[in-house]
Order: C-alpha cells, then sequence, then structure tokens
C-alpha cells in the first residue's frame, strides 16, 4: 500500500503546493547562501532612546515604536524618523518624550537634526507613515498619537511645521495607530487613513492585573487588549487646498465594527487599478476594504479569506508586510500576531481570493513562540526572491519572573525564500545580530546607503534602535527605483514590474505598514547573476502602464509618469543637486 | 404548572374510580365537582373531608384530598390520606409521588426518597415526573448516593436536555461525583499516579500548566501505562508557550499511541501537529486513523480537510468538511473553511450561507467564552 501510494503523494503535493514547484529556476537557499545581518548601529552613531516604564502597567505603554525611512531633503538618501512615548506617569505629570529625526550624512552616518527640523515632540506618539499630502514634491510625515494625529508638513529647506490643525484633522482625538496616504478616487491626491485603538481613558485606568482580562498564564499584568472598546477609524479625503474632509461615513469604512485598529496599508490586492484597503485588527478579524471605484468601499475580509486564521479564529493582527513571494504578480499578506498564535501568511490566488498558507510555506511554526510586530518582505541576498522578517519582542514584562517558556526580549526572525511556496527559518543561521533578544516594535526595509543592500532599521521599545546590514557573498545584483507620478508625485500604489534574468518580479510604492512604519518609498530589486533589466512595466495608480527596457544592473534609477527614466533632480523640487539619472 | 395540571387530571382519573353509594355522597360528589370546576379547592376539602368520614376507604375522595391539602402546603394534613389512597391503591404513582414530596417538606428524606424511587420510572407525565427527578436527585445526593442520582439525572436528560434546572443539576452533581472521588482518593491513595492524575487535571484547568505537566509526569514516573496520563501531558505540553515543551508533546501523544493504538483522540492531535510541521502526508494518515476508530468526530474530519485543502485537494476537503457538519453543525472552523472553498469553487450563495452560520455560531462561542472567562480559568470546557 505504501508503495502505491508513495509516489502519487508526493506528485501531488509538488502540484497542489501550487503549481510553483516548476517555478523554481533554481536551488533553494543553502546554509552557504544564508545572508549574515550585522549590527551597525553603532557605526551609524544614530542614539535614540525609546522611553518604556519598566512594569508596563498599562496596554497604552506597550504599543509605541513605529519608525518611519523618510528622505525627507530629497538628497535620494532616506533619512530615519523614530516615534517616542512617554509613559502614563510622565505624562499625567505633563512630561514629554522625544522622538527623532535622523538626517543621512551619505557616509554611513546620521546626525539628529530633530530640533532643526522641529519634528521632537509632537505627542504621546505610535506610529508614523510618509506621504505629500500637499503634492509638492517634499514628502510630508504623519504621526500618530495617543489622542490623535500630528502632520508634520515638509517646508522644503530642513524644517517641518505642524500642519494637523490648518488641514482639517484636529478633530481626531482618538487613540490612532496606523496611517497610510493613499489616492483611493483618482483624483491625484494623496488621501489619509487612520486606524484607531482602544477608547482608553487616563484618568479611569484599568488596574494593573485586576480583572480577568489582566491576566496572562497566571501572572498579573498589565489590562488588555481583550475586554476594552474599540474605536472607529477615519478616512480622510485630500481637498486638494491643504486640507482633509472625513468621509468615514459615506464611503463606507464605517460600515466595519469598532475593533482595535493597528496598522493599515494601502495596495491594489485585485488588480484593478485602484487601491484597496487593508487593516490590521487586534484580536479581530482584519478589514479588507475593497475599493469600489465610486469613492466607496465594501468589507470583504470574511469573503476573500483574510479576516481569521485558518480556523476562523480572530488573531492578534499587528504588522503587515506585502510581497510578490511567488513571482505571480500578485501581492500576498503576512501579518505578525502574539505568542501561541503564528506569523500569518495569506497567499494572494487572485480576484480577491487569499488561502492562509501558515503551514505550507512554514512559517507558522517558528513564529509560535515570539510576540510579533514589524514585518517586512525584503531581499537580503539580492536573489529576486523576497524574504521575510519579523521583529519581536513580548508586551509583559512580568513574563521574565514567571517559569512559562516565552520572555520578553526576544530574537528577530529571518525566512529565506525557497522558491517553492515555502520559506526556511534562517534566524539562528543568519548572524548572532538577529539572536540578540529585544523588546522589538516597528522595522523598516530601505537601501541606506544606496549601495545595493536593504539594510533593516528596527525600533525597540525599550532603549535604542537597531540598524542591521546584510552581508552575503556571492553578491547579487539589484535594481533600485524612484517613481514619481503626473498627478501623485510621489506615486503611490504605482505597481511596478521588473522582468530580469528569466523571471518576472512585482512590487508597489507604499504608504504605511509593517507594525505602524514606513519603509524606503523608493522600490528595490534583487536580480540575482542578471547584470541587466530586460524590462520594467510600471502601472499608474488610475493612470497608463508604463515600460522602460534595458537597464543596467545595479543602479538606482528615477522615473517619471510618462517621461521615462529622468535625472533623479527633476522629480524632487528644490532638492539638492544629484549626479545624473543615476546616483 | 404542575398545580395547575396535576389536580384536575388526577380528579377526572380518580373519580372514575369507587364511586359511593350513599345519596349524600353523591350530592357530595356533586358539589366536589362544581368546586372543583370552579377552581375553588377551599370549597372542595371540607366537601372531600366529609367524604372519607363517611366512607374511609374511597380511595378517589382520599387521593383528592390529599392533593388539594398538598397544594395548599398543608402536606402533613396530606399525607394520610395519600397513603390511604396508596393503601387501597397502589399503581397510582402520581400520588406516590406527590407523597415523597410531602415527605421531603415534612423532613422525612428517607421515606420521600423510598416513594419518589418508587413512583419516578412510573410517571407517565412529563412535567411531574421532572419536578419528582428533581427533588429525588437532590434527596440522593444528600444521601450520598451518587450512582442513583446519575441514573436520575441522565433519564430527566433525555426528557428535556434543555431545561436549565436539569442542567444545572447535572452540574452539582457532576460536581459533587467529582468532589466525592477526590475526597477518597485523599484518603485511599494521596500519594498514587491517579491522585497525581487528578491533581494534574485539576492544574491545567485552573491555568498552572507546569503544575499540571509536573503531575502527569509524577504520575508516568509511578505508572508509565497508566491510562491517558500520556495524553493529558501531551494535551498540556501542545499548548504550552514553551518551546522545549511544545515540541515535546508529539513524543507524548505516541507514547500514548504504544499503550493504546485504539486512542483516537491521539491521532487527531498527531495530525494537527502534522500540519503544523507541513507534513500533510503523514496528518493525513493520522487523521484517517482516528476516523476510522470514531468516524463521526467533526474535529478530526476537518482538521483532514485542512490537510487535504493543503495538498490542493478541495473537492475531497469539501466533502469532508460537509459531512462533519452533519455531524456537529455548529464546528465554526469547519464552516468558515466551507465558506472560503465554496467561494473558490464559484458557488457564492452557498459560500454566503457558510459564512452566516460560521458568524452566528461565532457570536454564541464568544458570548460563551465572555461567560466563561467571568466564571474563571477552571471553569471552561472549551
Amino acid at each position: 500500500m505504501r508503495s502505491r501510494i508513495g509516489p502519487f503523494v508526493v506528485t501531488g503535493v509538488c502540484l497542489a503546493v501550487f503549481a510553483v514547484c516548476v517555478m523554481a529556476q533554481r536551488a533553494g537557499p543553502g546554509a552557504a547562501s544564508i545572508p549574515r545581518m550585522v549590527d551597525i548601529t553603532a557605526s551609524t552613531r544614530i542614539h535614540f532612546n525609546h522611553l518604556a516604564s519598566p512594569e508596563k502597567k498599562y496596554i497604552v505603554e506597550s504599543m509605541s515604536g513605529g519608525v518611519a525611512l523618510i528622505d525627507y531633503d530629497r538628497d535620494g538618501w532616506p533619512d530615519m524618523y523614530f516615534t517616542n512615548a512617554p509613559d502614563v506617569e510622565m505624562q499625567l505629570a505633563g512630561k514629554k518624550a522625544r522622538g527623532a529625526l535622523f538626517h543621512n550624512n551619505r557616509d554611513g552616518t546620521f546626525t539628529d537634526v530633530t530640533e532643526k527640523a522641529g519634528v521632537g515632540y509632537p505627542c504621546w506618539a505610535n506610529g508614523a507613515a510618509v506621504g505629500d499630502y500637499n503634492n509638492d514634491s517634499w514628502p510630508d510625515l504623519m504621526v500618530t498619537c495617543f489622542g490623535g494625529v500630528v502632520l508634520y508638513r515638509n517646508n522644503g529647506d530642513g524644517t517641518f511645521t505642524d500642519a494637523t490643525r490648518q488641514a482639517g484633522l484636529a478633530g481626531d482625538t482618538l487613540w490612532a495607530m496606523g496611517a497610510a496616504f493613499g489616492d483611493y478616487d483618482g483624483d491625484g491626491r494623496e488621501d489619509l487613513y487612520i486606524s484607531h485603538y482602544a477608547a482608553f481613558d487616563l484618568h479611569d485606568l484599568p488596574a494593573f492585573g485586576s480583572m480577568v482580562n489582566c491576566q496572562y498564564h497566571g501572572i498579573r499584568v498589565q489590562c488588555g487588549p481583550a475586554g476594552l472598546p474599540g474605536s472607529p477609524d477615519d478616512l480622510y479625503r485630500n481637498s486638494g487646498d491643504g486640507t482633509f474632509r472625513n468621509v468615514s461615513k459615506e464611503s463606507g469604512i464605517r460600515g466595519a465594527q469598532n475593533l482595535l485598529g493597528l496598522t493599515a496599508v494601502w495596495s491594489d490586492l485585485n488588480d484593478d487599478g485602484k487601491p484597496d484597503l487593508f487593516v490590521a485588527n487586534d484580536g479581530a478579524n482584519n478589514y479588507l476594504l475593497r475599493n469600489d471605484g465610486n469613492g466607496r468601499f465594501t468589507e470583504v475580509g470574511f469573503q476573500a479569506g483574510v479576516a481569521l486564521d485558518e480556523n476562523g479564529k480572530a488573531l492578534a493582527n499587528m504588522g503587515l508586510a506585502l510581497g510578490d513571494y511567488l513571482h505571480t504578480g500578485r501581492f500576498s499578506i503576512a501579518i505578525s500576531h502574539f505568542s501561541e498564535q503564528y506569523l500569518q501568511l495569506f497567499r494572494n490566488d487572485g480576484k480577491l481570493s487569499f488561502t492562509d498558507v501558515s503551514n505550507i510555506c512554514r512559517v507558522a511554526r517558528p513564529t509560535m513562540y515570539y510576540v510579533g510586530w514589524g514585518d517586512a518582505f525584503f531581499d537580503p541576498d539580492n536573489d529576486g526572491w523576497p524574504d521575510l522578517i519579523m521583529t519581536n519582542g513580548h508586551v509583559y514584562p512580568q513574563v521574565d519572573q514567571a517559569n512559562i517558556g516565552v520572555k520578553f526580549r526576544q530574537p528577530t526572525q529571518l525566512f529565506l525564500n525557497g522558491r517553492d511556496g515555502t520559506f526556511l527559518d534562517a534566524s539562528d543561521k543568519a548572524g548572532e545580530a538577529l539572536k540578540t533578544p529585544r523588546v522589538g516594535r516597528g522595522l523598516v526595509v530601505g537601501d541606506l546607503f544606496n549601495d545595493g543592500l536593504q539594510e533593516v532599521v528596527i525600533e525597540n521599545l525599550e532603549g535604542e534602535p537597531v540598524i542591521l546590514r546584510p552581508r552575503s557573498a556571492p553578491r547579487n545584483h539589484w535594481i533600485g527605483l524612484e517613481l514619481a507620478g503626473a498627478r501623485d508625485k510621489l506615486a503611490l500604489n504605482a505597481k511596478v514590474k521588473v522582468t530580469a534574468g528569466g523571471f518576472t518580479q512585482t512590487d508597489e510604492v507604499r504608504s504605511g505598514g509593517s507594525y505602524l512604519s514606513q519603509n524606503d518609498l523608493r522600490l528595490h530589486f534583487g536580480l540575482g547573476d542578471a547584470r541587466r533589466v530586460d524590462r520594467v512595466e510600471i502601472s499608474w495608480p488610475f493612470g497608463s502602464t508604463e515600460k522602460v527596457m534595458n537597464l543596467e544592473a545595479d543602479h538606482s534609477y528615477c522615473v517619471k509618469e510618462g517621461a521615462g527614466v529622468v535625472p533623479c533632480a527633476s522629480i524632487r523640487a528644490n532638492a539638492a543637486p544629484v549626479d545624473g539619472t543615476r546616483r | 404548572m404542575l398545580r395547575i395540571v396535576c389536580v384536575p387530571a388526577l380528579s377526572l382519573a380518580l373519580m372514575a374510580q369507587n364511586a359511593g353509594p350513599s345519596e349524600r355522597i353523591r350530592a357530595l360528589e356533586q358539589q366536589l365537582q362544581k368546586h372543583l370546576q370552579e377552581q375553588k379547592p377551599q370549597l372542595a376539602i371540607p366537601v372531600l373531608q366529609e367524604m372519607v368520614s363517611l366512607d374511609p376507604k374511597n380511595t378517589n375522595a382520599q387521593a383528592n384530598l390529599g392533593v388539594l391539602l398538598y397544594f395548599q402546603t398543608k402536606y402533613g394534613e396530606a399525607m394520610p390520606h395519600l397513603r390511604a389512597a396508596l393503601q387501597s391503591q397502589p399503581d397510582l404513582w402520581r400520588i406516590q409521588a406527590l407523597l415523597g414530596l410531602a415527605e421531603k417538606r415534612t423532613g422525612d428524606p428517607v421515606a420521600a426518597r423510598g416513594d419518589l424511587e418508587r413512583a419516578f420510572p412510573n410517571l407517565d407525565d412529563t412535567k411531574i415526573q421532572i419536578e419528582a427527578g428533581l427533588e429525588l436527585i437532590e434527596l440522593e445526593m444528600a444521601a450520598a448516593q451518587f450512582e442513583r442520582s446519575l441514573s436520575v439525572s441522565a433519564k430527566l436528560q433525555e426528557l428535556a436536555p434543555r431545561n436549565p434546572q436539569i442542567l444545572l443539576a447535572a452540574y452539582e452533581l457532576a460536581r459533587r461525583v467529582m468532589d466525592q472521588s477526590l475526597l477518597s482518593m485523599m484518603v485511599s491513595a494521596p500519594d498514587s499516579p491517579e491522585m497525581h492524575m487528578i491533581m494534574g487535571g485539576e492544574s491545567g484547568r485552573q491555568g498552572a500548566r507546569s503544575n499540571a505537566i509536573a503531575h502527569y509526569r509524577e504520575a508516568i514516573r509511578l505508572k508509565p501505562t497508566l491510562p491517558g496520563a500520556h495524553f493529558e501531558l501531551a494535551e498540556q505540553l501542545r499548548t504550552s508557550s514553551d518551546k522545549a515543551l511544545n515540541t515535546q508533546a508529539e513524543d507524548e501523544y505516541r507514547r500514548a499511541l504504544q499503550l493504546n493504538q485504539f486512542d483516537e483522540l491521539s491521532w487527531r492531535e498527531l495530525g494537527g501537529i502534522q500540519v503544523a510541521k507541513s507534513d500533510f502526508g503523514e496528518a493525513e494518515k493520522d487523521y484517517r486513523k482516528a476516523l476510522a476508530l470514531q468516524p463521526r468526530d467533526a474535529d478530526a474530519k476537518t482538521g483532514l480537510a485542512i490537510a487535504l485543502i493543503s495538498l490542493n485537494r478541495t473537492v475531497e476537503a469539501i466533502s469532508l468538511l460537509e459531512s462533519a457538519l452533519k455531524d456537529d453543525p455548529t464546528h465554526t472552523a469547519a464552516h468558515y473553511r466551507l465558506s472560503l472553498l465554496y467561494r473558490r469553487a464559484g458557488r457564492a450563495a452557498d459560500a454566503e450561507r457558510e459564512l452566516a452560520a460560521f458568524q452566528h455560531y461565532q457570536a454564541l462561542r464568544e458570548k460563551l467564552g465572555k461567560v466563561f472567562k467571568e466564571m474563571g480559568p477552571s471553569a471552561s470546557p472549551m
């Protein structure tokens, strides 16, 4: 019996596991090709301390830590902004926590320019996102706060102005978490989605360990999120005059329940040219708000199969990574979760149909012991197959005193794309820096030094951030793309297909994502051993499709809608001079 | 409700029996009928008292008088008349049940138990049987007669499976039986492996997983073949957040199966572990072994379906999920997965129906979950 069944089963597995076995054109990652992630924080001269109360007596003290890559001076070198948050005691005493903006010195180091930029004390900050709400080509910074949002308008001279009130966003007073800019209606102006977390009153705090929802494995801990009432999210339509109008009701997004909203991201998930919206809700069903194209959205999370886990259970959805890890041209979604849950990978099967393939992809089991936060698809070895990284860290420091097998500080995890629909857990093999336990929160990726390697920036809830740089051999080729739309200057949600070396990769320019964070808005593609890119095909949001042919590898290019590759200076208004089309 | 139903039903049945010969008795009977029809028991009682004084062997009158006095809460006065009726006609089961209830209310539990035990299996009115059964359970439990209580409880649950009074009685009875067993175990075998099994279970229910694991390990050390010990240990290990412990669960399920290859639950849980390890072929084998032993296990069918979905055998998976829902229409995971598969198969209406069913049962589960959470960690059977 065994001899008869065996071969059929093997065949079945190969066919089923998605017909992508045939897509594997090269061997998957072996031990020799595992990239090492090296901690280069010290050499960057970045010093920043995220504040945190030692005991984390209240949930609001555990949730901050978004980080943003923002090329605020448009010099083509990504700078970074770290959010910061006080604890309850500080807040009640009127003390503030200082966020920080670091300027990229183009030599591997950064300089703290917070005071000059005027972005040090926005609020009790949770997360950050980048957009260009006034479409002046200068990226603006949105900070989500416990008690609303702060919109920093980029003045183009190295400074920012708090434009929250002027932009009509001062009415947002809830516990804001996720923020994402995106032009949902095709008018060329970036609209804004803000997700809100719990209804939480600093003057009526749930006492630590006092109730059933303040216990974890028999340990007294902070209360929530279970038992806390959620808050409604908001969609703001950009009026085109520097202000936003709240269209939550008329757009249909208020039809969704009041859940505990965390990360939000716009992405064209059904490939119809219009950005849809995905929102991770903590301890509840995720929203997938389908863009119906008439200014309205329909919540289809359940129908699409992304609301819950494969058993129909709501998980603690936190961080979002979107990527085309199968080279299907569709963006799958990886969602980080609490421990005893798992990193959930929803494979995008097209037509807004997703399958939870976490077990199939082998990412479920290794992640169930950690509390995951920021996550991202990226390509540290530039082999052209997006890998997956996730930062972890518990919510309750009290777990260290209890013998339950879970620690407060946790390692970072790296999963290498096996090119057959599976991932290899390389966390223990990719260097000591990943193994170092941290209390991670925000995580972003970007080529900080414009040398073709994507660094990872992790903001920790406690203490200093970490910057990881991949070291891999042999060194593969790559290409970087910075886009400028004819209408939306940041070209948010422009979709790019890069064909090189016999396969096509797809990515998208996105605001927001990971855990309350912002990745580099420039797109990066590893090319393996391909020295040239055969074709770059860009689908501009609500616009045309444009092709650029035959680009040399190992360079970054600036592409303007309708004009092809252009000098980068031409898409960066009044920006510092750059050296031609290549950096 | 019993009071309204019982009196006329009883009187009509008994009036047909043993009619008195004298004219006075006939006249009294007419008066009695009138008072009963007018629902005036206070007026009927003196009439019946006169009838039994004229003819003490009038079973009908004795029984009716006993019934009316009982429902006037004059239990002491009712009992002689109920006994008299039973003496002349022992198969008046409702009268005997009423006598038992009256004895219980007048502080004679021994007599009450005897009468209710005799009457209970013979009662033909469900409502009366439930009332008598509940009182009987109370008496049996007070007398530590748990086996008899369990028997009565089982019969009542057959009669009215959703009756909250019966469910409460069954719950209290089960708790008492557990407490009694625990007490007996503590007295007779405090260091036995069985005692450690009990302590492991209690610790697990209270969320003290480390203690539970320690007790199960000790039970196994003392008696490696103790039935259920490896399975229970595996359950605690499987749900542990400690990676080192968690990975030991599979071995314990396998040890459970070495001792008892017909342990269906161990096969099923092994199937789940294989899915988590992405070994869907092995998962299928394990789930099929579980289903061979318990073909109506909806969890095993759903688990197998999930493994088959991972192997892209969605047609088989749909069939399994449909079957699982026949076995357990409330199975939320089966409804959810089925809705997704139907949608993928282009069966939008079926998908919506399953999604609605999922959401309905999920809401119920959440409601229950909140209740159990309020009751504390040891309360949840979920």
